[in-house]
């Protein structure tokens, strides 16, 4: 069982919503969308439902062309940021709702619906209305009616979005969780780089309708091939070559050609007192487990980050320095 | 830029069409029946009706096209007198509607009054009855056998321009307070806190905040009033005296001698005025943005003796003359020779003429038929209107919404012209309760239809798709997603058009039969004919029956918006 997305491309009249988009999602894999808003990772999602149509391209399921499946029969489930639940219905009755629909027994149903209940923790709220329930309760709710009817792809929209930080980290464990022991391949639209770093085997990052790169968590943190995924997950120093040339003379020196940026990250640059050097500290935050401090070299500024417990004040003189392989050259 | 990158940032110059997503066939046929079984009913009882009397006031009495018909009117001494007459009436009838509805829409909402709701109800009377009762309670007061005539010995000279004024307004007024009140209630706390910090008086708040807040309120206020008085013709028939109007003047052309064309001149005269207010006020809209933000926070109603008293006093007066006009009329319907022999009796509900208590079954009929319909077609336009296109479904709408711009006269002399045909298909309707039902159902179509696109809204478009995705077909999406959320939408709908026709009395006057009529014509005959107090008994039947409907909706409503319980 293998998703296949080829070529594909959405207009919204003369406006192109998605360019050239190629993706596989294999078996058991957690993919996650990430990108700005309006960079089309939903209208992707949507695609990919059979909710919305697209212009050109290939979708494949396990080598079976979808263009000709409607939503109703891709055997897919979906959960929005919204929750939309059913609100005349009961949670068990909202989780059971694509049983009944496939005609399964009650008796059937019912040990179904009580066996995702515990999947989602929520056995003692089966007889709730989703008005009785808390967010994260909903949402949990959504997820198990999406799992009753043991989709081929399980497609989640920001699922978490509209729950408050506690709530929405315990859901993000459980939804991998529960993805694991499932084994379902899941794609998941986000545009919170931490819940894609938590939670994806994959991450594809999107802008403008075009896919960035598509990696690993670590590959896209770590070697980022463009500007905008360097910018987007996590924090980096952009340097030209010139500029690296003169500022760190050691990595300046790499750069492959004069269109590539060196993007570093903060963690990378380590600062320590000098009353002789040229650099200045001109903003120092505290972050609680960081300091993070604006670095005036004259010729740029850099963000640096600082673990020590020294005390680093604004206005105070500097030395910086990277390790040898810090760093990584971008397309700009 | 990215550099390096293959895709250039222009669009390719031919974009490949979209291919449609799959529609099983039976989404396809659902989807197809309830968009076009609508607007085919618009097409047929609504724009042909329509076009026929267009077409009609240019056959001229040689029988060839021309201006002949428009002419001939024109050149009817007294036409411009009672085109001027109309005009004038309307016009003061919106000016006191809108002056009196804002300040009580106003003590509704923003002060703390004591008993508001006293006037709340007291506004609900006039919606209850044809609209001829306010000029039968006015004529049983102030008339020339008048209870206060009588005792003071007065002339009121209560027939005519100001009777027609004051019975217009009555009924009118409601609807101008119940608008007002839906534009101030939409008003952010916020805005006039933020002006009270930067020092604002409690006047320059009402001016530079309250005012343009509600100004599109009062014009639509007063667009309302407008259209439903310069075409009524109950209040003009009662109490109009020697005052004629545009109303009376085409019943008089159409049913007096006869001249069809001539009355569709008029029908076309009656149309332009209230085509320009309907214009006006959708200029209007277009260019009203809202000073309302999403998650407004209401108004708090404070107290203020300076303003509260005077409101006050023009909130209860008005309270008090609507509730004072129609428990006269209840009274009189059981006296037993107004106002000289005031002992009570029964006898006035022993209606014979007219044929009885007849044409108020023919209403229940008639009513029920037009809520049926109307309910479900309007069901299935906005269910099928939300799939269109942009462009498409702005078309729609605006089709939909048409016909609140239509005078009732004017649609009902359409639809003699239509309907009352020897033979064929059409002629088969005429002196049916289903053509009146119909005639009914698209007099009132743009109201029901804006009250179901507010229903519609609410329905949770990612709850649908969940359904599709976990394999529900249409018919399961309607069933658990669209109708949970309509069911008081489509109740409140039901019972709008169920009591709009119960008295309705403008459109219907030409559709009935000597076989068949309905109750607001029989108040009107009935009063005619002299049998004052039997006509009163007749309205306090139908103001009954409509109260029982206004019972059932409330209960029905609060039967399907109760939340389901949880078991403990």
């Amino acid at each position: 069982m293998q998703l296949k997305i080829r070529n594909l491309e959405k207009y919204y009249g003369q406006f192109q919503a998605l360019s050239d988009v190629n993706l596989d999602v294999g078996d058991e894999e957690f993919v996650c969308l990430l990108g700005p808003s309006g960079c089309g990772k939903t209208t992707l999602l949507r695609i990919i439902a059979g909710l919305e149509p697209y212009n050109a391209g290939t979708l494949e399921l396990a080598g079976k062309d979808l263009s000709s499946v409607g939503a109703q029969n891709r055997g897919f489930g979906i959960v929005f940021q919204s929750y939309s639940l059913f609100q005349h219905m009961t949670a068990a009755e909202n989780i059971g709702y694509g049983l009944r629909i496939r005609k399964i027994p009650p008796a059937e149903r019912t040990a179904k619906v009580q066996k995702l209940m515990e999947l989602v923790h929520l056995q003692s709220f089966s007889q709730r209305y989703p008005y009785q329930l808390s967010g994260g309760q909903q949402q949990r709710v959504a997820i198990a009616r999406a799992l009753a009817v043991e989709p081929a792809l399980l497609l989640l929209d920001e699922p978490l979005s509209a729950l408050d930080a506690r709530v929405r980290n315990d859901l993000r464990l459980e939804i991998r969780d529960v993805q694991r022991r499932l084994r379902i391949p899941t794609i998941m639209v986000t545009h919170d780089q931490e819940e894609a770093l938590i939670m994806a085997d994959k991450i594809v990052c999107m802008n403008a309708g075009k896919i960035e790169q598509i990696g690993t968590p670590k590959e896209i943190y770590s070697r980022p091939r463009t500007r905008f995924v360097a910018d987007f997950v996590g924090i980096s120093n952009f340097l030209t070559p010139q500029l690296a040339q003169s500022v760190l003379p050691e990595l300046g020196s790499q750069a492959p050609d004069a269109q590539h940026l060196l993007a570093l990250r903060p963690e990378d640059i380590s600062v320590s007192i000098s009353d002789d050097a040229q650099a200045r500290i001109t903003q120092a935050s505290f972050l609680g487990n960081v300091t993070r401090l604006t670095v005036d070299l004259g010729e740029t500024t850099l963000l640096a980050e600082s673990h020590h417990s020294q005390a680093l004040q604004t206005g105070d003189r500097v030395a910086i320095s990277v390790a040898a392989d810090a760093g990584v050259w971008v397309q700009a | 830029m990215t550099v390096g990158s293959t895709q250039g940032h222009l669009p390719p110059r031919k974009i490949s069409r979209a291919k449609p997503l799959v529609i099983p066939p039976l989404a396809r046929t659902l989807y197809l029946t309830s968009l076009w079984v609508p607007l085919i009913g618009l097409g047929l009882f609504f724009l042909y009706p329509l076009a026929l009397i267009v077409q009609r006031s240019f056959v001229q009495r040689d029988g060839n096209l021309g201006f002949g018909n428009y002419i001939d009117v024109l050149s009817m001494g007294h036409i411009l007198g009672v085109v001027r007459n109309s005009l004038v009436m309307s016009g003061l009838t919106t000016l006191i509607c809108v002056l009196l509805g804002f300040a009580i829409a106003y003590l509704l909402q923003r002060t703390r009054a004591r008993l508001r709701w006293v006037i709340s109800i007291a506004l609900l009377l006039p919606l209850l009855a044809p609209s001829l009762v306010q000029a039968l309670g006015l004529i049983f007061l102030f008339g020339r056998n008048g209870l206060i005539s009588q005792a003071t010995g007065w002339n009121l000279q209560i027939y005519g321009l100001w009777g027609l004024v004051i019975s217009n307004s009555m009924y009118a007024l409601p609807q101008a307070v119940m608008i007002i009140q839906a534009s101030l209630r939409q008003s952010d706390t916020r805005q006039y806190d933020a002006a009270m910090m930067l020092g604002a008086t409690p006047w320059r708040r009402f001016v530079d905040i309250t005012l343009p807040n509600a100004r599109f309120g009062l014009l639509s206020a007063a667009f309302v009033c407008f259209t439903v008085t310069i075409t009524d013709f109950g209040n003009a028939a009662v109490i109009g005296g020697n005052y004629r109007v545009l109303a009376t003047e085409i019943y008089a052309q159409v049913v007096g001698q006869m001249n069809f064309n001539m009355g569709a001149v008029i029908g076309i005269l009656l149309l332009i005025p209230t085509l320009m207010a309907f214009y006006i006020e959708k200029v209007a809209a277009q260019r009203h943005t809202s000073g309302a933000t999403e998650g407004a926070m209401p108004v708090a109603p404070d107290r203020r003796i300076l303003r509260d008293i005077p409101l006050g006093i023009l909130g209860y007066g008005t309270a008090f003359f609507l509730i004072a006009v129609v428990a006269t009329v209840v009274y009189a319907s059981f006296v037993t020779l107004w106002p000289y022999r005031l002992d009570l009796t029964l006898r006035n509900y022993n209606i014979t003429a007219q044929g009885g208590y007849g044409p108020l079954w023919v209403s229940l009929i008639v009513s029920t038929q037009a809520a049926a319909i109307g309910t479900l077609m309007l069901f299935m336009l906005v269910v099928s209107q939300r799939r269109l296109g942009r462009g498409m479904a702005k078309a729609v709408y605006l089709l939909a919404i048409v016909p609140v711009g239509v005078p009732g006269l004017v649609l009902g002399l359409a639809y003699v012209l239509s309907f009352n045909v020897a033979g064929a298909v059409p002629g088969m309707l005429y002196g049916t309760t289903l053509l009146i039902a119909l005639c009914n159902f698209y007099h009132y179509h743009s109201q029901g239809f804006l009250t179901m696109v507010t229903g519609i809204r609410a329905v949770p478009a990612q709850l649908e798709e969940t359904v599709t995705c976990i394999g529900g077909n249409t018919l399961q999406g309607l069933r658990d997603v669209v109708l949970p959320v309509m069911l008081p939408t489509l109740v409140a709908v039901f019972f709008f058009l169920f009591m709009r026709s119960m008295v309705t009395l403008s459109a219907v006057i030409f559709l009935i039969t000597p076989r068949l009529s309905v109750g607001a014509v029989s108040v009107l005959r009935l009063d005619q004919a002299g049998f004052a107090t039997q006509a009163a008994a007749f309205s306090v039947c139908i103001m009954a029956v409509v109260l029982i409907a206004l019972g059932l909706m409330k209960i029905t409503l609060a039967v399907v918006s109760r939340r389901p319980q949880a078991a403990k």
